[in-house]
């Protein structure tokens, strides 16, 4: 095998040997802690594998990830951490949701594309700050989004239940006061489901999980990123600007225009995580709704290596960690949190594998040298 | 006086990656002496220093010191052998006093600082080597030659009496070289021993005792100084002589391509770097800048590449005044760059050749139509520009970094003359490189001039400056203050003036 | 003039786990390492602080508190400065890992993830009616120390040559990971004292999320104080009148909580935005090193 294939071989091996090394971690942790590792892990994978709802479940949680992994990814490209996915797929929501409950009579099509601009609006707009602040300020953007996500989600409850609180809203029975939500959506907003396409592939998915168009369009956007990333001038761009910003620039890359233009890419994907929940589990906007995907799509596109495509399987397998922590906790009462706990190690085992594989690589490099 | 040997290297190997740096090399350094080792870049000299310094381990032979066989498990340990090392890149800590940097390699101070103490002995110790020191100055603050005192302090502070000084002539006036030369003199008479690495062979054998010449990380033998010459030294250095400077081909001047007027401009502190700077360059010609390293040189080529925009004054690209505007601009213009610092300000290192190659050119029509690249046009232009340029290479994707410095250097000429650029800045342009490349560099430059390019070569290298330019302009606190022929001064007459001791004067 | 006194005890109550966690920051950034995950620290801390005093009483909780914060601490410093993995991606796994945590660890000692009963806190201190915890005297005397070790002594003067120049650091037979080891930890230790101060003393209970990015601000704290103890305390309590200030706006109704909510943070952005060119940084902060130079 010639040095090349040694290379790749290496690189695709890498976060398989990450996933195992933080798998082993975990199991050390559960055992310490008082659980059976191989109990936990053989449930975790035989209810997420071994039932047709599972399969559906998986595809649904991994669609949120999908989406802020590619945004974390886009920007690391260009050098730059974007934490702030957390507030911005949150405003992006919001717009979303605003446009849902406030047009009505709108065709299906036009309605639902309507309220993915305004997302892809909303969360641009709140990433501007961060970007301006960079490019022109020099304040770091891990500390300016990390901020910017509690103004969010102050924001957001203002929004939410001052300004838009439904108060002509029927108190569901039993409850002593109304929810705090947002007006209902129109129902020509709700996206379209998957489970007539995934029957036909002879995957059947029960009713109650909501997998819809956005997963589709998800791994379309996956697939254009990589497009953008191999065979347009920008995406080399962005690239140089990531990792030789000096050299970037002297070649004449406009490199403050480039992280722009990147800012802008990674907000407007990251608008469009909550939208798979939005439209197609949820009626209408509340505080309930979930949180912490940015968080989860930062390990996401680590697993990635920050790989457009390699966001996908990425994706699939936190959602696969995900419907696994329901698994344990129904039948083991292991708290979800072991989940949490797992993607915490996953990141670390992940970073010091590829490190160790950089290093690696480099060393061997030296030697080819003349 | 006896002659007793202090440091023996026997045998001593040391691989990188495979690779070895050092083979086999074995030689005795005396007492008291002066001991030089030369070589070509690459040749191994700094990493056979490193070995004694014990900021690594030799994987073959063994170091001895005062007769004893010594194994250094870090650089504290050969501290304490009387062993220090002046680097070429200095380690100072920028932001410190130069009592603070020298307190930081005093032994065990974890505790309170024995600040009086400190003082104390410095000022003595100052006394004796006939220095002055202020030594409340942050370093940072301090012009290159000072900095290099501060590191010869330090080590004869920690009680250091075997010295090794690596490239210390590198980044100094001619008249800053006289005065180092004069302390290692001082130092040798209180019996200090030192080694010597150096490239400049001319000051080698003003200095030295005797001579270690490697190669390609071998000893090829070691000389009395007083027995050799500086071809001899040559021809042991590279297996051969050196071939004569092709002869100057007469380049009749072309119209004028470049015109500074009065530039002004500030530096990355916002202090004032250039004040008043003009040249004037025609196609054709090479325009060299000499100067102390720090009087306005980056900024020279920033303004003239468009990364700095002068704050006055005029900078002129054909007739059309650039001043100020950004630098893809100016790049499209016809200006290319060979940067000073070519891993870092060159070359995204993690990138493959390729990418490198084409690096910024990619939305030029022959690459990309209507958004989208074309892979085969890409790698067509590439393997043309590798073949033409002679850049050796395993694979077009290999990342650069893995190339060596002379390749990696190939690879940013293959970029920026492949643009047939109408104005070329090359920054110390063969830095780092061996002869080959060095000479393949300057062939290249040659190329561009009769090509009809207007060539800005900064260099600190009065040599390199000498042989290959048309006109040399002296750069003296952000000014041309003296432009001459090669050949119309002598070195000492330029030192002079680099040092500021001529008048400014406006380019004819 | 009461109230003067109030709202002073109120920033000041505001404001000292800012201050010590700033602190903590200030020690791991002057020996090179940027540690994101001084929110998750002190989330930690002030779980266990409330767990400690829970069952022994206050001063293990703080003990506790701070043993938690040095734990995840060598993590981070196991990460970074032996694994050389990037520094705020390691913070960022530490904010998820604290999070995991804390309501894994929730569900089996108090069988709630998202909070503990009420905790016992420390005696208090009485000045001119306004009344103190130990803790903040304390903090004063930390900053005090802090600065005196930095500036005085050998080991603060070679803390910082590891911060500023690695390479210079090592070759003067400095051990740099040693030292960065050191930085990183005494940074959660710090940590862990500002959680246990928020759960035991100022809060008297844990509750999930209560540090409210408050390990975040002291990030910006030591910014804006220039990585000088006296700096970032300064600006660390000027934190605290921010907030102390908002809750008074708050109860006299000028605008929607929400939007007093948002003030700090807002206007920390905007300390920050302004001090373009003004700070200086470690000049090695954020980069890894290894003698062999690839990072």
């Amino acid at each position: 095998m010639n040095g090349r294939n040694q290379i790749l071989l290496l690189r695709l091996a890498a976060p398989i040997l990450s996933v195992l090394l933080a798998l082993a971690a975990g199991a050390l942790f559960m055992f310490v802690a008082g659980y059976n590792p191989w109990q936990v892990y053989a449930t975790l994978l035989t209810f997420s594998l071994g039932r047709a709802d599972s399969i559906g479940s998986i595809l649904f949680y991994a669609t949120p990830l999908l989406f802020a992994g590619l945004a974390v990814a886009v920007a690391m490209k260009a050098g730059i951490l974007n934490i702030g996915v957390e507030g911005q797929y949150l405003i992006g929501a919001f717009c979303a949701a605003w446009v849902g409950f406030s047009l009505h009579g709108l065709p299906g099509w036009l309605h639902l594309s309507l309220a993915v601009a305004a997302a892809m609006a909303g969360s641009m707009l709140w990433i501007l700050l961060p970007a301006y602040l960079k490019l022109y300020r020099g304040v770091h953007e891990v500390i300016s989004t990390i901020l910017l996500n509690y103004v969010a989600f102050s924001l957001l409850h203002w929004l939410v239940a001052d300004v838009y609180m439904d108060r002509n809203q029927q108190i569901p029975a039993g409850l002593g006061s109304p929810l705090i939500r947002t007006p209902l959506f129109d129902p020509t907003v709700a996206a379209p489901k998957l489970h007539g396409l995934l029957g036909l592939l002879g995957l059947d998915v029960p009713e109650y999980i909501a997998v819809n168009l956005f997963l589709p369009l998800g791994i379309l956007l996956a697939v254009g990123c990589w497009f953008i990333f191999r065979h347009t001038p920008l995406g080399y761009e962005i690239a140089a600007t990531g990792q030789g910003p000096l050299a970037a620039r002297n070649v004449g890359i406009a490199v403050n225009r480039v992280r722009l233009k990147t800012f802008l890419l990674s907000g407007a994907i990251g608008g469009l995580v909550g939208l798979s929940h939005l439209f197609g589990y949820y009626d209408s906007f509340d505080l309930d709704f979930p949180r912490n995907f940015g968080f989860a799509g930062i390990a996401v596109a680590l697993l990635a290596s920050n790989h457009p495509l390699g966001v996908i399987p990425s994706a699939l397998l936190f959602g696969l960690l995900q419907r696994g922590g329901e698994g344990i906790q129904t039948f083991l009462a292991v708290p979800m949190e072991l989940v949490v706990i797992l993607q915490g190690i996953m990141i670390l085992c992940v970073a010091l594998t590829m490190r160790w594989l950089d290093r690696l690589l480099l060393r061997r490099e030296r030697g080819t040298g003349d | 006086m006896q002659i007793t040997p202090v440091v023996e290297f026997r045998g001593v190997g040391k691989r990188f990656a495979g690779i070895a740096a050092n083979e086999d090399i074995s030689f005795t350094v005396n007492k008291g002496a002066v001991h030089a080792v030369v070589g070509e870049n690459g040749a191994g000299k700094t990493t056979l220093m490193n070995l004694l310094a014990g900021l690594h381990r030799p994987d073959a032979g063994s170091i001895l010191v005062r007769g004893e066989p010594v194994v250094f498990h870090g650089p504290q340990a050969a501290h304490h052998a009387g062993i220090g090392m002046v680097h070429q890149h200095f380690m100072l800590v920028e932001r410190f006093t130069i009592l603070q940097n020298i307190l930081l390699s005093c032994e065990n101070s974890y505790g309170l600082l024995p600040q009086l103490q400190a003082r104390q002995k410095l000022a003595a110790l100052c006394q004796s080597l006939g220095l002055a020191l202020d030594l409340d100055a942050p370093v940072e603050t301090l012009p290159v030659g000072l900095r290099q005192r501060v590191e010869i302090v330090k080590l004869l502070y920690r009680g250091g009496d075997i010295l090794i000084f690596d490239e210390p002539t590198a980044v100094l006036t001619p008249g800053e070289t006289a005065e180092l030369l004069e302390l290692l003199r001082s130092m040798r008479r209180q019996g200090k021993t030192i080694l010597y690495v150096s490239h400049k062979l001319s000051e080698v054998l003003a200095i030295a005792d005797t001579v270690s010449v490697l190669r390609q990380g071998r000893l090829v033998g070691t000389v009395a100084a007083a027995e050799t010459t500086q071809e001899q030294l040559v021809e042991m250095m590279i297996g051969r002589s050196l071939t004569p400077s092709a002869d100057r081909q007469t380049v009749i001047a072309g119209p004028l391509l470049l015109e500074l007027v009065g530039v002004h401009c500030r530096d990355g502190r916002r202090a004032k770097a250039l004040q008043g700077l003009s040249l004037q360059i025609r196609g054709g010609e090479i325009y060299g800048v000499v100067g102390v390293s720090g009087n306005g040189q980056q900024e020279l080529a920033g303004v003239v590449t468009g990364a700095i925009a002068p704050t006055s004054g005029e900078v002129k690209l054909a007739g059309d005044d650039i001043a100020g505007m950004s630098m893809p601009r100016v790049r499209s213009l016809g200006v290319g760059l060979i940067p000073e610092d070519r891993d870092r300000q060159g070359l995204v290192g993690a990138l493959p050749v390729w990418e490198n190659l084409l690096l910024g050119q990619l939305r030029l029509p022959k690459f990309c139509r209507r958004g989208i690249l074309s892979g085969a046009a890409c790698r067509n232009y590439v393997a043309e520009q590798v073949w033409r340029f002679g850049i050796r290479l395993a694979s077009l994707d290999q990342p650069v970094r893995s190339l060596s410095g002379g390749n990696r250097q190939k690879v940013i000429l293959a970029r920026e003359l492949g643009r047939q650029p109408r104005v070329l800045v090359a920054s110390q342009p063969v830095r780092g490189l061996d002869i080959g490349a060095a000479e393949m560099v300057h062939a290249q430059l040659m190329a561009a001039r009769k090509a009809g390019a207007a060539v800005l070569l900064i260099s600190a290298d009065l040599d390199e400056v000498l042989e290959l330019a048309d006109r040399v302009g002296i750069l003296y606190a952000g000014r041309i203050v003296r432009e001459f022929r090669p050949g119309e001064l002598s070195p000492v007459e330029i030192g002079h003036y680099m040092l500021g001791g001529g008048q400014a004067v406006q380019s004819q | 003039m009461e109230g003067l006194l109030e709202l002073t005890a109120s920033a000041l109550r505001l404001g000292i786990p800012v201050a010590i966690c700033a602190l903590g920051a200030l020690w791991s950034e002057r020996s090179g390492v940027i540690n994101i995950g001084m929110e998750g620290m002190m989330l930690t801390g002030a779980f266990w602080g409330a767990a400690g005093a829970f069952w022994y009483g206050p001063t293990v909780g703080i003990l506790l508190a701070v043993a938690a914060g040095l734990v995840m601490a060598l993590l981070h410093a196991a990460v970074t400065v032996s694994g050389r993995v990037d520094q705020i991606v390691s913070g960022v796994a530490i904010n998820i890992l604290a999070y995991g945590l804390n309501r894994f660890f929730g569900y089996r000692i108090f069988n709630m993830a998202a909070s503990s009963p009420d905790v016992p806190g420390l005696p208090e201190i009485s000045a001119g009616g306004a009344t103190l915890s130990w803790i903040v005297p304390f903090a004063f005397g930390l900053a005090g120390l802090s600065w005196l070790v930095l500036t005085r002594t050998g080991l603060g003067l070679r803390l910082q040559a590891v911060g500023e120049n690695p390479a210079a650091a090592d070759a003067a037979g400095i051990s740099v990971p040693a030292l960065r080891y050191a930085g990183v930890l005494l940074g959660g230790a710090f940590a862990g004292l500002a959680g246990a101060y928020l759960s035991i003393e100022h809060t008297g209970m844990y509750v999930e999320g209560m540090t409210q990015g408050k390990g975040f601000i002291a990030l910006a704290a030591l910014i804006v104080g220039n990585w000088n103890p006296f700096g970032l305390f300064g600006a660390s309590l000027l934190f605290g009148l921010f907030e102390a200030m908002s809750f008074r706006l708050v109860q006299s109704q000028t605008l929607p909580y929400q939007f007093v909510q948002m003030a700090p943070y807002l206007l920390t952005l905007a300390v920050l935005a302004g001090l373009r060119g003004k700070t200086r940084a470690p000049a090695a902060v954020g980069q890894n090193w290894s003698r062999d130079g690839d990072e």
